[in-house]
């Protein structure tokens, strides 16, 4: 089990905040979660579930408010991230 | 042959020396354990019997070849094995099977070590965001100590096997949790290595800047001799680090620091008495404590993106192929065809994160060591959604599995007959100070040897 907030961790947090606002933008969100879900299920072989795709919505809406949320921690302009391409005159790296 | 399950490599080895115990005899020992009593356990999934035996009957054939020579193990099923099925604990790879061992498994082959089984594990090491024990092809996988709880995951098989004693000392993999995890709800010792420090080579990715392998066995001790065989560099993984391994630490004892814990909004009293109980038995041998922080920083996000943008581009093949939904739990099928949807722009976010992170180094200015609990409380219920169940655990919020940092799990208590664990966290390749701090605490406790009923009778 990860030692981390899940996606379902932070889905119930978004929830209760959506569910305290009532604000007209979350019908929008909801709207676009279904057409997201539905336009990603033509894209798997098979169909997912009815089950599938509600969990799917709420699992979209997790990944939306992490996205939304770690712009709370700015890093600095141009700050490099932690990997680094080495160029290789081999065909496959670490050979 | 009179040599207990529960043996330490050391001791097996020295019978295998004297001529007392055969290496076929602690085979079929083991195998016979595997088919009764971790089978009850949903714990294996798939047994090697014709190939142990005949790694046995080379082991007796040559004797003193190293330390590990005869010993019997097993391996978490998402490493390669030749010839051997490797399902990753997915229905929908039931008939994988690879054509070469994963690098560690060939070490240990050459080391003259004995495979017995795979052991089970969470279907895909659980990067779709598991909500079930269930999610695993054999079931879900049952602690060592009550088979109403969870074994823990995702190296599910490997902690609750050590722990009945059903194979010498066995393998897991940790991208976020996976080996400190099942060591603290079975009361096994594992060792989660620095990211790098073994090859990765032949092991199911879920995340390639995260995954680490490492032993799962019922000592500091035993860990430390699993370690060194697995551990060094190879040509077909180019993150395996040259550093030498080292577990002989020197010097001064390492100065210990302490996180501020969270036991009383927890409600786990019985846990921090197992804490204050482990920092009591340190303290006498030495062992200076300090109080600790990380900065503040998002690590638990930045690993829950990375996790999800490397695992759903690592198995995007299966995500959109025939197979997928045949995965056992249905929030791994929402979760891993939601991950498809991480954008660029978040993850690398996240990596650049990481090098922010790199701030929390500063941290082994004060301290050598960080000792916490794995978690507050012990195995929870395996039939019951996690949701509804993983209350009040805490675990560590810190950035080791970040930063790559090593950490080893013991057993420090239990609570209602149950296992707890803690941990000690270190800097990047410094293993030889988790190896010396929880060998030193076993050496005066007896935690460790302490074995489920079941496994005794």
């Amino acid at each position: 089990m990860p030692n981390r907030p899940s996606r379902r961790d932070v889905l119930t947090a978004a929830s209760v905040g959506l569910a305290a606002m009532a604000v007209p933008g979350v019908a929008a969100a909801r709207s676009s979660q279904v057409s997201t879900v539905n336009a990603m299920d033509k894209e798997f072989a098979k169909p997912l579930s009815e089950d599938a795709k509600k969990l799917l919505a709420e699992s979209l809406k997790g990944i939306e408010t992490a996205s939304t949320d770690r712009l709370k921690t700015k890093l600095p302009e141009n700050s490099e991230p932690c990997f680094t391409y080495f160029p290789s005159s081999r065909e496959v790296r670490g050979k | 042959m009179s040599i207990s399950p529960f043996s330490s490599i050391r001791q097996m080895s020295k019978a295998l020396a004297d001529r007392k115990v055969s290496s076929v005899e602690l085979t079929q020992m083991y195998l016979g354990r595997l088919k009764t009593i971790a089978k009850g356990h949903n714990a294996v999934a798939e047994l090697t019997e014709s190939l142990a035996l005949e790694q046995a009957r080379k082991a007796d054939a040559s004797p003193g070849k190293s330390v590990l020579n005869g010993i019997p193990f097993g391996v978490k099923d998402l490493l390669a094995t030749k010839g051997i099925p490797t399902r990753w604990g997915s229905p929908g790879h039931a008939d994988q099977m690879f054509d070469y061992n994963a690098t560690i498994v060939q070490k240990l082959e050459d080391a003259g070590a004995v495979l017995l089984a795979k052991l089970e594990m969470i279907e895909l090491a659980g990067g779709g965001n598991y909500n079930v024990a269930n999610a695993s092809r054999m079931g879900p996988c049952l602690s060592a100590w009550d088979k109403t709880l969870w074994a823990g995951g995702s190296s599910s098989g490997s902690g609750a096997s050590t722990a009945l004693g059903c194979v010498g000392f066995s393998l897991g993999s940790e991208t976020s949790g996976s080996i400190v995890c099942p060591s603290a709800f079975n009361g096994c010792t594992g060792f989660r290595p620095t990211y790098g420090r073994v090859s990765r080579h032949g092991a199911m990715a879920l995340c390639w800047t995260l995954d680490k392998l490492g032993p799962i066995c019922r000592s500091a001790e035993d860990c430390g001799i699993v370690l060194d065989a697995i551990a060094g560099p190879d040509p077909n993984d180019g993150s395996a680090m040259r550093e030498k391994l080292n577990l002989r630490s020197r010097g001064p004892k390492p100065k210990i620091g302490l996180v501020k814990e969270k036991f009383k909004d927890s409600k786990a009293e019985v846990c921090e008495k197992a804490y204050q109980n482990v920092l009591d038995v340190l303290r006498k041998q030495g062992y200076e404590t300090v109080e600790v922080a990380y900065p503040d920083l998002p690590y638990s996000p930045a690993i829950d993106i990375i996790v999800n943008a490397e695992g759903a581009s690592a198995h995007e093949h299966f995500i959109r192929g025939e197979r997928f939904q045949m995965l056992q739990d249905i929030n791994q099928v929402a979760g891993f065809a939601a991950a498809l949807e991480v954008k660029a722009v978040d993850y690398l976010w996240a990596m650049r994160l990481r090098s922010e992170a790199l701030k929390a180094n500063a941290v082994w200015d004060k301290c050598d060591c960080i000792f916490t609990p794995a978690f507050y409380h012990k195995a929870i219920p395996a039939d019951q959604p996690f949701d509804k169940t993983w209350v009040n655990m805490g675990g560590d919020e810190g950035p080791s599995n970040l930063l790559g940092w090593p950490a080893m799990a013991f057993p420090i208590g239990f609570e209602d007959g149950a296992p707890i664990g803690g941990q000690i966290i270190a800097p990047a390749m410094r293993e030889d100070v988790c190896f010396r701090v929880v060998r030193d605490f076993q050496r005066k406790s007896d935690f460790h040897e302490k074995h489920p009923a079941e496994a005794l009778s």
